[in-house]
């Protein structure tokens, strides 16, 4: 017969002693680190010892899992621990009344620790989940100038930009997301929520919608919607109105005006360059002794440089995304383009730098990968690093990062 | 081996076959997207309804709740009474707010639902249940509770982000919904046209009559050959057997487990299936429960004649299979030859010929949730043995073990949900519930 465990009230007690005795080997210095799989396997050698009761039984262990050995490990030896603590002395199968067999397994969710307890021809399992947590990201190898990504924040709702708020007492974030804009606080080594507040519009917003949050001189910050404008009180206490306009969003030094109902400018700025603009995602400016060379992402994938003189397309760019912005460092000419390669929502993304060399792009970089496709690419108030948000495609959160170039690495 | 980390990877979802994206660019706008369906042109609104209407809650590919209609939800008296705040901002195709009356009307009037009431309470919904229902939230994301009503003439009103131009007849238009809420969907119009028989699909995807098709799992290897750019779902059709419960040759659970441990599940996989897909060891697939290796699938043949000589076999079992489908056909006919290596007489036909001892069913998980997804099972094919929907993974084990122990369902095979697509789709993925993601998809524009 087969049947499964649940907990009962002499389980519970099982689990707290097994806990004092984790907690008394914690302070004798035998249990250096609490891992994750402390509590799972506390609760499964409580739910074992329910059945099997103090007494000799035999333990085997098989990982059908993605699991490392080195984990496998980290879990065997606390299962065991805890049985013994639960009075189960391990010993080989001949000279045990029961069988556990302990199989690490996994579901789309979950990591499972399954037990089955053989006593005769009865069969028992108990069943332990574990979520499984999210991966670390990797930084590229260098080259002589690097491209660095710094972790800012992760959300389950889609962030559209991000900006950091120094001052000489504290740091701020100001995240901008599809329904509010958030002020974090640096406390105690991490973002800490302060305020929150809704962004209120009278039209839906485009289903690919970009937004942007930029730093301001007489009060904290403006943030610009397609079709909606926000800006904060300028004095305490911090407050925030948002209003239905097509007000032009801060562009490369001048302003652009943002389609309302879709996900592009329209290729009007104010002032002008002094060319007629088609329609674009993106644009960035790459300082010249003379002039200002632009650079714009347009809708039909082509990327186009103006000069002050005329309009051309760049050939051979048709790997470069539609999100790009030029960035200041200290390497090279002083001022990189940054540009996403992503092929669709479905695919990880990574950013190139380049430096424009007679007016042809030359990577400078080795590029940096991302864990998804790059949703936002923004650049921050002084062009000394850009946010880029990437949809992890691991774990489906919005993760937002900043962006600089260090150099001679 | 084969082990449940090797099985996820193979049936990660949204696997492409055939071609990847070479456009890089933000989304863009604009389209008509042209699907088409062996559905039965009578059966296609229920296609559009996918598109057009929308639930309180919705259930990720990691069977996880997530909101949707509803922003959040608690619960009180131990899953007894539950409130859900609605989303604001919210609208019906014909403009209309979306209110916690409309909520209450749409729920009240559901068949099959586990609560006892709902009723509107200011801007929240609250639903009295009689018995504990900790899966509330994930029950409430069924298809069968989406939010909607009818106009005059019975078209579909929802919240989606599509909206119907008419009653369905041998085709379908869908149109975008300018006040979507979730944002306008980057295609203009959706066609739906039913009917279709494989063949003619394939041929619209190749000369662009047609933008998604569909790749039954028999057939992904052929779509692959014949380098049509296809996407797989996780295993997520389940083919089974499941035994009358009127039978009389069927009423001893031993023959029913003589069947079970007679069929050779792996060359139905290999031959029928050229491998796409899995072995049915459970009930539900591997990747959502993670526990199969605990129950045994492999052909038993010795133990198949042994539980068969325990019973005194009364005439020949028959085995029916849907009518017209040759893939159930030959399914049900080496079940057959299965049992008869076992000693048991048995024979097959086409379902509605006569009475039957064993159906072949080829059905969908109702969601990537366990609980819901096994709760649906038996509510479809032992709805007199339903029970409330299981919550932990022992007690959906413990629920699963006892209809395979009595062979109540047979199961034999998972298999995935595959389609094929144009080049000029972009964003193309498969949703949680097997089905192309369509409010997501946007089309390069034609070169």
């Amino acid at each position: 017969m087969i049947s499964t465990g649940y907990n009962s009230r002499q389980q519970m007690l099982k689990i707290i002693r097994i806990v004092i005795v984790l907690s008394i080997l914690a302070g004798t210095g035998q249990l250096l680190a609490v891992t994750r799989w402390d509590a799972p396997t506390a609760r499964l050698a409580s739910q074992i010892t329910a059945i099997t009761g103090p007494g000799n039984a035999a333990l085997s262990f098989q990982n059908l899992s993605a699991l490392a050995p080195s984990e496998v490990a980290a879990i065997r030896v606390p299962l065991e621990t805890q049985l013994r603590a639960g009075g189960v002395q391990l010993r080989d199968a001949a000279n045990s009344a029961s069988e556990i067999k302990v199989t690490l397994s996994e579901n789309v969710r979950e990591w499972l620790i399954v037990a089955e307890v053989r006593q005769g021809l009865d069969v028992k399992v108990v069943i332990v989940g574990v979520d499984k947590g999210s991966s670390g990201s990797v930084t590229p190898a260098g080259s002589a100038m690097v491209l660095r990504k710094s972790f800012l924040m992760s959300q389950r709702d889609p962030i559209l930009d991000a900006a950091i708020v120094d001052s000489a007492s504290a740091r701020s974030l100001l995240l901008l997301s599809r329904s509010s804009v958030g002020v974090y606080a640096w406390t105690a080594g991490r973002w800490n929520l302060q305020q929150s507040f809704p962004i209120t519009h009278g039209q839906s917003f485009p289903a690919d919608l970009r937004g942007r949050i930029v730093t301001a001189q007489d009060h904290l910050f403006d943030v610009y919607l397609p079709g909606v404008g926000c800006s904060s009180s300028a004095s305490a206490p911090l407050t925030m109105n948002c209003r239905d306009t097509d007000d032009p969003w801060p562009l490369g030094g001048r302003k652009a005006f943002f389609n309302s109902a879709r996900n592009y400018f329209t290729g009007i700025l104010v002032p002008g360059v002094g060319a007629q603009l088609p329609p674009f995602f993106s644009a960035a400016t790459l300082p010249r002794v003379n002039y200002t060379l632009w650079l714009f992402s347009g809708l039909d994938g082509q990327v186009r440089v103006y000069d002050s003189v005329e309009l051309r397309t760049i050939p051979n760019t048709r790997d470069w995304g539609s999100d790009m912005v030029s960035l200041k460092s200290a390497c090279g000419v002083g001022t990189q383009l940054l540009v996403s390669t992503a092929g669709d929502d479905t695919v990880a993304d990574s950013l190139h730098a380049y430096e424009m060399v007679d007016r042809e792009p030359n990577e400078v970089a080795a590029q940096l990968a991302m864990d998804g496709p790059i949703t936002a690419l923004w650049p921050s108030a002084d062009a000394g690093s850009a946010t880029a948000v990437v949809h992890n495609l691991q774990t489906g959160q919005y993760d937002a990062y900043t962006i600089t170039i260090a150099c001679n690495q | 081996m084969r082990t449940p980390s090797r099985l996820l990877a193979i049936s990660s979802l949204g696997l492409a076959l055939a071609g990847t994206a070479d456009a890089r660019t933000r989304p863009h706008y604009g389209g008509e997207l042209r699907v088409e369906s062996a559905t039965p042109n009578s059966s296609i609104g229920t296609i559009a309804a996918d598109f057009v209407t929308e639930s309180l809650t919705s259930i990720d590919s990691d069977g996880q709740v997530q909101p949707l209609l509803a922003e959040r939800w608690d619960s009180q008296n131990g899953g007894r009474r539950w409130q859900f705040w609605l989303r604001t901002n919210v609208r019906f195709h014909d403009g209309k707010v979306l209110s916690a009356a409309d909520v209450t009307e749409a729920l009240n009037n559901k068949r099959g639902a586990p609560w006892r009431t709902v009723r509107a309470n200011g801007s929240t919904v609250i639903v009295e249940c009689d018995d504990p229902q900790l899966l509330l939230p994930e029950t409430l994301a069924l298809r069968q509770f989406a939010i909607f009503s009818t106009d005059t003439s019975g078209v579909l009103i929802g919240t989606g982000p599509f909206r119907l131009t008419g009653a369905p007849g041998t085709s379908i238009k869908l149109v975008a919904f300018d006040d979507y809420w979730q944002g306008r969907t980057y295609l203009d119009s959706v066609g739906v046209t039913g009917g279709r028989g494989l063949r003619d699909q394939w041929l619209d995807l190749s000369v662009a009559r047609a933008e998604i098709v569909e790749v039954p799992a028999e057939q992904i290897r052929r779509a692959q050959q014949e380098r049509i750019r296809t996407l797989l779902s996780r295993n997520m059709e389940l083919i089974a057997l499941v035994p009358s419960t009127n039978s009389q040759a069927l009423q001893d659970a031993r023959m029913r487990q003589a069947i079970s441990a007679a069929v050779d599940r792996t060359s139905l996989l290999n031959v029928i299936f050229q491998k796409q897909g899995e072995v049915a060891t459970g009930i539900l697939p591997n990747w959502m429960t993670g526990y199969d290796f605990l129950f045994s699938s492999g052909q038993n043949l010795a133990l198949a004649r042994d539980l068969r000589n325990q019973v005194k076999q009364n005439g020949t079992i028959t085995i029916s299979y849907e009518s017209g489908d040759s893939i159930q056909q030959l399914l049900a006919e080496r079940v057959v030859l299965n049992a008869r290596d076992a000693g048991i007489a048995m024979q097959s036909g086409p379902r509605g010929v006569r009475e039957v001892d064993l159906e072949l069913v080829r059905t969908s998980l109702a969601s990537t949730n366990s609980g819901l997804a096994l709760h649906q099972i038996t509510a479809s094919f032992l709805p007199d043995e339903t029970e409330a929907v299981a919550a932990d993974l022992n007690s959906i084990y413990a629920d699963e073990r006892e209809l395979l122990s009595s062979a109540r369902i047979i199961p034999l095979l998972y298999v995935p949900r595959a389609f094929g697509g144009s080049p000029r789709l972009r964003n193309w993925t498969l949703g949680p519930d097997g089905l192309p993601a369509i409010a997501q998809i946007w089309m390069e524009d034609r070169r």
